[in-house]
């Protein structure tokens, strides 16, 4: 039985789409099967970070419609041997198409196949955030340091504590180091702490995610980029492996030799 | 005087002409007479087609009934047909919509469908996300980057005449096709891409074919075959 966890966020464009492909990667590149969900409904993207837009033929809408069987919907992704599949949103439809008990069925029958299911979550917390969240075991919260995704991100804690999931963890997106360090933000224990939830990772903003999804392919497929650490990282913790603050010290220091140098400097 | 009917025998069946001058009343006293004479003549009681053509005149739906009733009580014709010289102005602009291409100038963005039951001339671009949808055939002159669906309703026969030249998705009736260039090729120089057909072969699945090929692989293509009348058959 799949555990279902929903990627979320309140604000928008603070990278829920790119963590959802990159943490499903991330987890079929450890043998994993999993099925990431967009429930962003009339605005998708996740097919495009994935780069199997050109392969949807049937979406969300069309099996709960009767259009489509669920497994016709499911687009394999050929670069894992049968381990991430993709149910793509509607285009052509809004976000009320969907029903909460419609997706409660959906991911019931999806969870007997798979070991993780990953719902993205659309911006907002009208109704595609309640389709997202109803059937969703535990949810991730992605922010990054600025204060109105902090804001937002709070929100979000509040109403998921209201209901039946695990407390939610945290992953602070596209920190940049120097401005962190120069208290120019909030630093990742600042954050952290403010919202008191478990930090489940951390992401450094880093050229490469951009590149990468523009072509396709989720960044955490080539091992050497500092955000791709990040996301595998954040994979291994799910499956229960190391602990959050240990890995972020060691995280922290990839940074160049110099950069550490000057840093110190300041410090004293 | 003209007569206000005549009955002709052709190679083609009997035709009982209708004087588009002559009135209602006139014809109808005319038919009674023309059926004494029919009645002397017809002794062996053989069944014969006849095609009622009511020149410039469009016959209401009640006058036709009752013509075909005072004609089979009293003569031995079937009627086959009723055939006029005009149409009514609103059918025609309903044949004319119907079966003329619908050409649509402009991209079709994500997220944006253009749905016809007639065939769709394109003249724009297809965007990543937006579909052109007929239940007929499509043509595209310009880019395509999203999902072209030709024979929506069921049509087999459809095809799709488009360049290649970017990932997207064809699909005929039921058939789905998924267009990938390789990703080590080179990327092709738009302008140097030729239109392709796309139609579903003998083992229905979609197949590519240069242009010159669909006088042989569609030989009915764009062929107006049967007219208005066939049309209006179908109707």
């Amino acid at each position: 039985m799949a555990k279902t966890i929903v990627i979320t966020s309140g604000k928008g464009g603070v990278g829920k789409t790119t963590s959802t492909a990159n943490i499903g990667t991330a987890l079929a590149l450890q043998g994993k099967k999993v099925c990431l969900i967009d429930m962003d409904i009339g605005l998708r993207n996740l097919d495009v970070v994935l780069g199997l837009e050109n392969r949807i033929i049937y979406d969300i809408v069309d099996v709960v419609e009767g259009r489509a069987k669920l497994h016709q919907a499911l687009i394999k992704d050929k670069r894992f041997d049968d381990l991430l599949y993709l149910l793509p949103a509607a285009q052509h439809a809004d976000k009320y198409s969907i029903e909460a008990e419609q997706m409660v069925e959906i991911i019931e029958e999806l969870k007997e196949f798979y070991d993780y299911i990953l719902i993205d979550s659309p911006a907002g917390i009208e109704q595609g955030f309640e389709n997202s969240i109803i059937a969703a075991d535990a949810a991730i919260i992605i922010t990054t340091p600025e204060i109105s995704a902090i804001r937002d991100a709070d929100r979000i804690v509040g109403i998921l504590e209201q209901r039946d999931l695990e407390p939610p963890k945290l992953v602070i997106n596209r920190i940049r180091k120097e401005m962190m360090n120069d208290d120019d933000v909030m630093d990742v224990e600042d954050i952290t702490r403010h919202l008191s939830i478990e930090l489940l990772g951390i992401i450094y903003d880093d050229d490469q995610v951009v590149r990468t999804s523009n072509k396709g392919n989720p960044v955490v497929l080539n091992p050497d980029y500092d955000s791709s650490k990040g996301y595998r990282n954040i994979a291994r913790r799910i499956l229960g492996e190391s602990v959050p603050l240990l890995t972020i010290k060691e995280e922290e220091e990839k940074l160049p030799f110099w950069k550490r140098l000057f840093r110190f400097g300041r410090k004293d | 005087m003209e007569k206000h009917i005549t009955l002709k025998g052709t190679n083609e069946g009997y035709f009982l002409l209708l004087n588009e001058e002559s009135s209602l009343d006139e014809i109808k006293e005319n038919l009674e007479t023309l059926f004494e004479h029919l009645k002397e003549d017809n002794k062996y009681r053989q069944e014969y087609e006849l095609t009622i053509d009511s020149g410039n005149r469009i016959l209401k739906e009640e006058v036709k009934a009752s013509l075909v009733k005072s004609i089979n009580e009293h003569s031995n014709f079937v009627i086959k047909q009723f055939a006029e010289n005009v149409i009514d102005r609103e059918l025609a602009e309903q044949w004319h919509k119907e079966t003329t291409p619908l050409i649509v100038v402009r991209n079709i963005r994500n997220g944006q469908i253009v749905h016809s039951k007639r065939d769709i001339i394109l003249i724009g671009n297809i965007r990543p996300g937006g579909l052109v949808r007929s239940a007929g055939n499509v043509m595209v002159i310009g880019d395509v980057q999203g999902i072209i669906h030709a024979g929506a309703s069921g049509n087999e026969e459809a095809v799709i005449i488009a360049p290649f030249s970017f990932d997207g998705q064809v699909r005929i009736s039921e058939h789905v096709e998924i267009i990938e260039n390789e990703e080590d090729e080179e990327p092709k120089e738009p302008q140097a891409t030729k239109s392709q057909i796309v139609f579903l072969n003998d083992l229905h699945v979609i197949e590519f074919a240069d242009v010159e090929d669909l006088a042989r692989i569609r030989p009915e293509f764009a062929k107006d075959v049967g007219g208005f009348e066939e049309w209006q058959k179908q109707l």
